[in-house]
Order: structure tokens, then C-alpha cells, then sequence
């Protein structure tokens, strides 16, 4: 029998592993580079991630600053990964003392650095990062969960392309 | 399901090497290709099938029928828990073969049109390889050695996630 398509490959199979074995995969080769990149495989991995039994949860160690997937279905709590923070948060130890989570949705964390009060939307999985715009005021976010509502399209997991819809901030 | 199995109706399979299979059309029925040459009328005689060697085929019968005496989802909202793991762990063992194996049985399953399998395999593929470096997969899914990137294009594509490599 022949082989499998490209086609069949990427969209089926690919479609279905993490995101840490997507990027590694870019390296295979060039037409795999160039799908992987593109936003159709995008959309379908992100497709296939928002199905319930796909899902994972991510724990954060603030501790150690590592995250941990766990699989509901499965129980099975993966080995973590050390994050690197991608922005300048003013931390010797690139701990999360200076970052505050303010909201997380899909995988994607919007936060904030309580000194300087910028705001960032951030995969910690992939690493990619997005600054937000600055606020108009010099207040602080509070690590609230509550304080961000995040409104996202289908693209989420893999781009920033997300509408923040409400933001509140108290006075300190 | 709501045609009864008593007097059931049979259909025959011709594999590539010319091997011929019975089975029950409800099991048939598991392929939605074979379900439409049933419905149209063109499945009277034996349904030859050039591209898939009986091994294949005889793995596919398996899965189907199987999966053709399992009560469906969208038949009863409360089928039993039992049955629902019956069927997963009777997934787990039958994706057990090897690679070349998988691989056919998807290709037969994507010309058959058996939606499930396609999955099974599909996500059976996606387990194996996914802690795969790149000298890795190109061994396993054979790519074209025409194909790979430059020194350079691959030194960048690493460089930009790197954060996938550690």
C-alpha cells in the first residue's frame, strides 16, 4: 500500500501531538516547517485542544517556576518544565515575586508586572508573548482573579490574537 | 441499531490478494464507503477491494465488528459504563501492532470511510512520535531526504524553539 500523504500527516496526526512536539517538528523538514507554521494547522491543533477530553490543566509552581500538565482522564501528572519568564520582570531569581496572574483562559495567561504595571498576554507552554497596551494610569493590577475577562477567537493557544473586554484596577 | 442481527443479510469482501471475506452487513455497515454501495444498490455481489492485502482487511472486519455489536452512543443516552470501557480497552489492544501495520490500516480505513478508526489510528500514530526527535521521525514516517532543510534553516528553526527541545 502507498504511503501516507503529507496531508493526511500533518492535519490528522500532527493535529493530535502537544505543542512542545510541534515545534521540535518544525525542524523535520521543509514542508513540514512551512504547514506547521501556517495558520490552517493552527487552527485545526487549537480545534482538537478545546475537546473536552483533550484538555489539561496546568500547575504553576511559583516556587520553582515550573509547569505541570496534568491529564484529568488519565490522572497522570507530567514531569515540568522550568519557565523562563520572556519579559523583563525585574526578578534576580526569575521567580514570579514581581508578576502577578491576573486572569488565565485556554492556556493563556494575561499578566502583569506589579512594578512597572505592564500588562502581558503569554503562553507559558510555547513561550510567546504579547505586551498589551499601557494603561492610562499609573494604578496597580491586583492579582485577582476576576480583574481581566478575556474574550479569545479559535487561534488562542498558538497566537495572541485575543480582545481583552474588561479590565478594573483599584488604587493603591 | 435497529435492524436485527437473526436474519441478517451478507456481504462480501475481495481483498488485493484475492482472499474473500463473509461478514454480516451490520458489520458492514461500519463502513460508511460500503454503506453507500449498499443504500445504492451496487453491493449484490462480492465488493472487490484492489487496494487492501488481507491482512489489513482482517484487522479492519475485527475493529468493525466489534465496534457493530457495541451499543452507540446516539442510540441510548445511558448506555452502561461497562460496555464504554469494553470498548476502549478493546481500542487500546487492537492499536497494538506494529508502525507499517497502522499505517495501512489507516490508509484502508480513510478509503473505507470508518470514521472511529481513522481517529484510533490517527491518535495511536500522534502517541508514538511524539517524543520523537526530528533524525527520529524521518526515519519513522520516511521523508524525503530532497525535502530537509538547510544546516542553516534547521540551526534557525531550532533556535526559534528551542524552548521545545529541552
Amino acid at each position: 500500500m502507498s504511503e501516507l500523504s503529507t496531508e493526511m500527516i500533518v492535519f490528522w496526526i500532527l493535529t493530535r501531538v502537544p505543542p512542545k512536539a510541534v515545534g521540535r517538528f518544525k525542524s523535520v523538514c521543509k514542508t513540514w516547517n512551512s504547514l506547521l507554521s501556517g495558520n490552517a494547522f493552527l487552527r485545526e491543533h487549537c480545534s482538537r485542544s478545546a475537546i473536552p477530553s483533550n484538555q489539561k490543566v496546568l500547575i504553576i509552581e511559583l516556587q520553582t517556576s515550573s509547569i505541570h500538565p496534568i491529564n484529568f482522564e488519565t490522572h497522570a501528572y507530567e514531569p515540568g518544565t522550568s519557565i523562563t519568564i520572556p519579559f523583563f520582570h525585574l526578578s534576580d531569581d526569575n521567580r514570579f515575586n514581581l508578576v502577578s496572574i491576573l486572569s488565565h483562559l485556554n492556556g493563556l495567561l494575561c499578566v502583569c508586572n506589579r512594578v512597572t504595571s505592564d500588562l502581558f498576554l503569554w503562553n507559558p507552554v510555547t513561550t510567546s508573548f504579547k505586551r498589551l497596551p499601557h494603561p492610562y494610569s499609573n494604578d496597580f493590577y491586583q492579582g485577582t482573579l476576576d480583574a481581566v475577562d478575556t474574550q479569545t477567537n479559535d487561534m488562542i493557544n498558538t497566537t495572541c490574537d485575543v480582545t481583552l473586554v474588561k479590565s478594573r484596577y483599584t488604587n493603591k | 441499531m435497529s435492524t436485527s442481527s437473526s436474519s441478517s443479510k451478507k456481504i462480501v469482501l475481495k481483498s488485493a490478494d484475492n482472499e474473500t471475506f463473509e461478514i454480516d452487513e451490520i458489520v458492514a455497515l461500519e463502513s460508511q464507503a460500503i454503506k453507500n454501495m449498499i443504500e445504492d444498490e451496487c453491493a449484490d455481489n462480492v465488493i472487490p477491494l484492489g487496494n487492501i492485502d488481507s491482512k489489513t482487511l482482517s484487522k479492519i472486519i475485527e475493529y468493525c465488528k466489534k465496534h457493530a455489536e457495541s451499543p452507540k452512543k446516539d442510540d441510548n443516552a445511558d448506555i452502561d459504563e461497562k460496555a464504554v470501557e469494553d470498548l476502549k480497552s478493546f481500542d487500546a489492544e487492537f492499536a497494538k501492532v506494529d508502525m507499517p501495520l497502522i499505517q495501512d490500516i489507516l490508509m484502508a480505513a480513510n478509503f473505507l470511510n470508518i470514521d472511529n478508526l481513522i481517529g484510533l489510528m490517527c491518535r495511536t500514530i500522534a502517541d508514538r512520535i511524539k517524543g520523537k526527535t526530528p533524525e527520529e521521525i524521518r526515519k519513522i514516517l520516511n521523508i524525503n531526504k530532497n525535502d530537509l532543510l538547510s544546516p542553516e534553516q534547521e540551526a534557525k528553526a531550532r533556535e526559534e524553539n528551542s524552548w521545545a527541545f529541552d
